[in-house]
């Protein structure tokens, strides 16, 4: 559905993206995951044609777009901070490419009222945007890009502007229609959690460079490179001592997970407790380890039944699943 | 106690004081000129507006500033919003330089542009001799008339819609745009139907403050608009002094009905406000690359002539003003550059005497005008009630009337000894021009200082008082280092709009205080070749100060204050 070949974007002087290479199949959902600054929304940009590209190729359905420009493409994008016309009503906001591609009205009524009523915000129809909630504002946003029925929906941090409750339910808004309307969506964030749901597939950018492109379990369990190992889920880095003390060669690179740690009567190890954060339905534990830290979780309250500050306790690591890097790459 | 209750006194004091200068120099100007127009001895009275409507020379006059304020809106739109566009939208190489240019307008106004306008295109303008030598046939008087006064108004009025406009502008979130694009539409379609809508409460708002500023445009006119062509404020004055107070007093109040309905329209909108878009991260606007090569060209060419006319008279004004007096109306390019004018101005001499007359009613003007204004404010801000409230509004009123109206006011009020002013003839005195600056200056200083008290920190002074001081040392040791920086902005871009206040000082001058400004005009009018040479010298400096404190105004985003 959309191919990146060679992909080069510099800004004057700056190479912001060097060589991008990626495939996204028709009604995937995609994301390019990354810290800010890294390239992911320049790439976006980029699709949508609002980047000049340096070289390489876009490619939409097997056709070079690469030069085309952005009202030529039906390429939906939705913007963080929404980018509604305040002057417009919601349907105008909505009915505003259908006139532009000089639809009739009847048509545009019907299109417009069947993507509102699928959106859920039929009844605010003839609201001026600043009448309504951020969430409600992003179903705009959502609609009047799929009323064009765009072969791919962009979507650029848009999650990013709400608060906690409702960027959930957003969440499963955006992945409920991407399923019922079958659209192919590539999704822009900084933030793990919410690439690692949504996600078919992810792309972890590392200032402009694609480290690795998998699936939330692929990024997960077999990390690529140490920056997707740190920057994917929670992890403890290995220190000299403790690699020495679990057989690591010193050189290497090492992380463990946290829930690859676990408390043990009988454990092989000793530690140390020196922190407890009750959290509810896990606990956060942070022990001493051969005089370094070492973080992980205790699930229920029972776990942390008899546990105290200081106190010496057991611990088992398995050693498997430790993730070894050398020179950069995964080797275990 | 004692400090205390000398404190209290003191406050009563200030209170008596101000309404005092409210009703001596605000409200009894405001009914004598209504009493001249309306009232004949104890009864209604409109044979002013008989006579006036009987005369053929008001008519066209009449006709003449609505003509005038027209076309200036469209040709003032025309240029401005391309101004901007070029600015702010398209992407067009040197826009440093164009920006430089399109400021012009900041620093050249009033009466010194008129100067300049003539100097430039006038009978010995040096472009018009520069034309005349390719084309002998031009006549010498090609700039004048209703002609020359819309050019000069399009080029000089740009400055709103460079103040305002451009502020505009770059409160639209780009995104918004790329969103219209994404949906299909075209450059010039997304800039129709998306961004001209936001920024049409703006243009609407530039537009009445153009027709505000031709309405009541007097310098222009008066020195390139020639002999038989009168607007009404230039006719006020001369039925002023054709002894016909009534009747001048009555063309005021109908300046006055039109400048006010202006400003009702623009506080509508303000009210109003403009779309906010609720975006809560804004992207900052990218400028357009034209992709076709032919309009990209025609769009350079015409951003650079505007630049070259905005530059132009302030270039050759700059230049000639080094220039010997012998070449200044026979060279187009001078062939010898010198201090020797400077040095005539500002040896001390007959020439220095306008400069510094202005320099020294333009502070005492500011300087009253601080006290009375930051005392309102103050007032206002301790006690909310109605008395505030009118005192507010009363000394707001010398914004929304026109100088003329003022002007004439003044004139009748104080011509003839009056008790409000221990009964004296201020009418011919030096004061008289002082205290109408410092009346037209007020309602700016009053609008800057109340933005700059709501933005004091209120806990500073409550924290002031639960530390025990008394309400005159918290004002001096709290609020007023808080706002010294803004007073003195405040200060200087007032005494930059005096120093080329024109209205005013042509109604209100004597003898006694000849201001810069009717020195420069009538410097404009002449033909002595020296004193054209110190007129160059007057518009230089003027401009010089205009840009020091305009620049400085600018880095603390105070803005340029509306001159009339």
């Amino acid at each position: 559905m959309i191919s990146i070949r060679n992909l080069n974007i510099c800004y004057g002087q700056t190479e912001v993206v060097p060589d991008l290479n990626v495939d996204i199949a028709r009604g995937e959902f995609f994301t390019l995951l990354g810290p800010s600054g890294c390239g992911k929304t320049t790439v976006l940009r980029a699709i949508a044609g609002f980047v000049p590209v340096t070289s390489g190729q876009i490619l939409l359905d097997g056709a070079d777009v690469t030069r085309q420009p952005a009202e030529q493409r039906n390429v939906g994008i939705v913007f963080q901070n929404y980018a509604l016309f305040a002057h417009m009503s919601v349907r105008e906001n909505v009915s505003f490419g259908l006139k532009v591609a000089k639809k009739k009205g009847a048509e545009i009524k019907t299109s417009v009222d069947r993507m509102l009523e699928a959106t859920d915000i039929l009844e605010h129809a003839d609201k001026k945007p600043e009448a309504l909630s951020g969430g409600q504002q992003q179903r705009v946003a959502i609609a009047r890009s799929l009323v064009m029925g765009p072969q791919v929906l962009l979507f650029d941090e848009p999650l990013s502007n709400l608060d906690a409750r409702v960027r959930d339910d957003m969440r499963k808004e955006i992945k409920r229609l991407q399923r019922e309307l079958g659209f192919t969506a590539v999704f822009v964030t900084h933030d793990q959690e919410e690439a690692l749901s949504m996600s078919d597939r992810l792309l972890v950018f590392n200032k402009g460079v694609a480290d690795q492109i998998g699936t939330s379990r692929d990024l997960y369990s077999k990390p690529a490179t140490p920056f997707v190992c740190e920057f994917i889920g929670a992890s403890n880095k290995l220190e000299i001592k403790t690699k020495a003390a679990l057989g690591i060669d010193a050189a290497t690179l090492a992380y463990i997970r946290p829930e690859e740690i676990a408390l043990a009567k009988d454990g092989e190890h000793a530690a140390t407790i020196t922190d407890i954060d009750f959290l509810g339905p896990i606990s956060a534990i942070e022990v001493r380890f051969q005089d370094e830290l070492l973080h992980f979780s205790a699930v229920g309250s029972d776990a942390l039944h008899g546990l105290a500050l200081g106190q010496e306790v057991r611990l088992n690591i398995d050693r498997k699943k430790i993730l070894c890097f050398e020179k950069g790459v995964l080797v275990q | 106690m004692t400090g205390l209750r000398f404190q209290k006194g003191l406050y009563y004091i200030g209170i008596a004081l101000i309404l005092w200068v409210a009703v001596s120099f605000i409200v009894a100007p405001i009914y004598s000129v209504l009493t001249q127009a309306f009232v004949d001895g104890s009864r209604l009275d409109f044979s002013a507006a008989q006579e006036l409507a009987a005369s053929g020379r008001v008519r066209s006059a009449i006709r003449n500033t609505l003509i005038v304020s027209a076309l200036s809106v469209v040709t003032v739109n025309i240029i401005g919003i391309f101004e901007v566009a070029a600015l702010e939208y398209l992407d067009i190489k040197g826009r440093r330089f164009l920006k430089f240019a399109y400021a012009m307008p900041l620093i050249f106004g009033s009466v010194v542009a008129a100067a300049g306008y003539n100097f430039t295109y006038g009978q010995t303008g040096v472009v018009t001799r520069a034309i005349q030598a390719i084309f002998p046939a031009l006549p010498n008087d090609w700039f004048s008339g209703i002609f020359a006064i819309v050019v000069a108004h399009t080029f000089l009025l740009t400055s709103f819609h460079y103040l305002f406009l451009r502020a505009a502008i770059r409160r639209v979130d780009y995104s918004v745009i790329e969103a219209a694009r994404s949906l299909g539409a075209s450059n010039l379609r997304a800039f129709r139907s998306v961004v001209l809508p936001l920024l049409l409460p703006t243009i609407f708002a530039a537009s009445l403050l153009v027709t505000y500023e031709s309405l009541g445009s007097f310098a222009i006119p008066a020195v390139v608009g020639g002999q038989r062509f009168d607007m009404i404020a230039e006719l006020i004055l001369t039925l002023n002094s054709l002894r016909r107070p009534d009747m001048a007093a009555m063309l005021s109040v109908l300046l006055g009905v039109a400048v006010i309905l202006c400003v009702l329209l623009l506080q509508r909108i303000e009210k109003r406000g403009s779309y906010s878009g609720g975006a809560k991260t804004p992207v900052a606007i990218q400028r357009i690359k034209l992709s076709n090569p032919v309009t990209n060209i025609l769009a350079h060419g015409f951003a650079y002539l505007i630049a070259v006319l905005q530059l132009l008279p302030v270039a050759l004004v700059l230049l000639f003003s080094f220039a010997p007096a012998k070449s200044i109306m026979s060279e187009v390019i001078p062939t010898s550059l010198s201090l020797r004018n400077y040095a005539a101005v500002l040896s001390g001499g007959e020439a220095f005497t306008p400069l510094k007359n202005s320099l020294f009613m333009g502070v005492t003007a500011v300087a009253m005008a601080l006290l009375v204004s930051l005392f309102v404010v103050i007032l206002a801000n301790r006690h909310r009630n109605k008395l505030t409230t009118v005192l507010d509004l009363t000394f707001m009123l010398p914004w929304t009337l026109p100088a003329p109206f003022i002007a004439i006011g003044l004139i009748v009020t104080f011509a003839t000894p009056n008790l409000l002013v221990g009964n004296q003839t201020l009418l011919g005195s030096y004061w008289i021009l002082p205290i109408g600056y410092a009346i037209v200056v007020i309602p700016l200083m009053i609008r800057f200082l109340r933005a700059a008290f709501y933005a004091l920190d209120p806990f500073q002074l409550e924290a002031a008082q639960a530390l025990g001081a008394p309400p005159l040392y918290r004002f001096m040791r709290v609020t007023l280092p808080a706002i010294a920086p803004v007073i003195v902005l405040i200060a200087g871009l007032n005494i930059n709009t005096i120093l080329s206040e024109y209205t005013m000082s042509a109604f209100l001058f004597n003898v006694n205080n000849k201001p810069l400004s009717i020195a420069l005009f009538e410097g404009a009018r002449s033909a002595n070749p020296e004193q054209a040479a110190i007129n160059l010298v007057y518009m230089t400096l003027i401009m010089v100060f205009s840009y020091f404190i305009i620049s400085i105004a600018d880095r603390y985003g105070l803005g340029k204050s509306s001159s009339r």
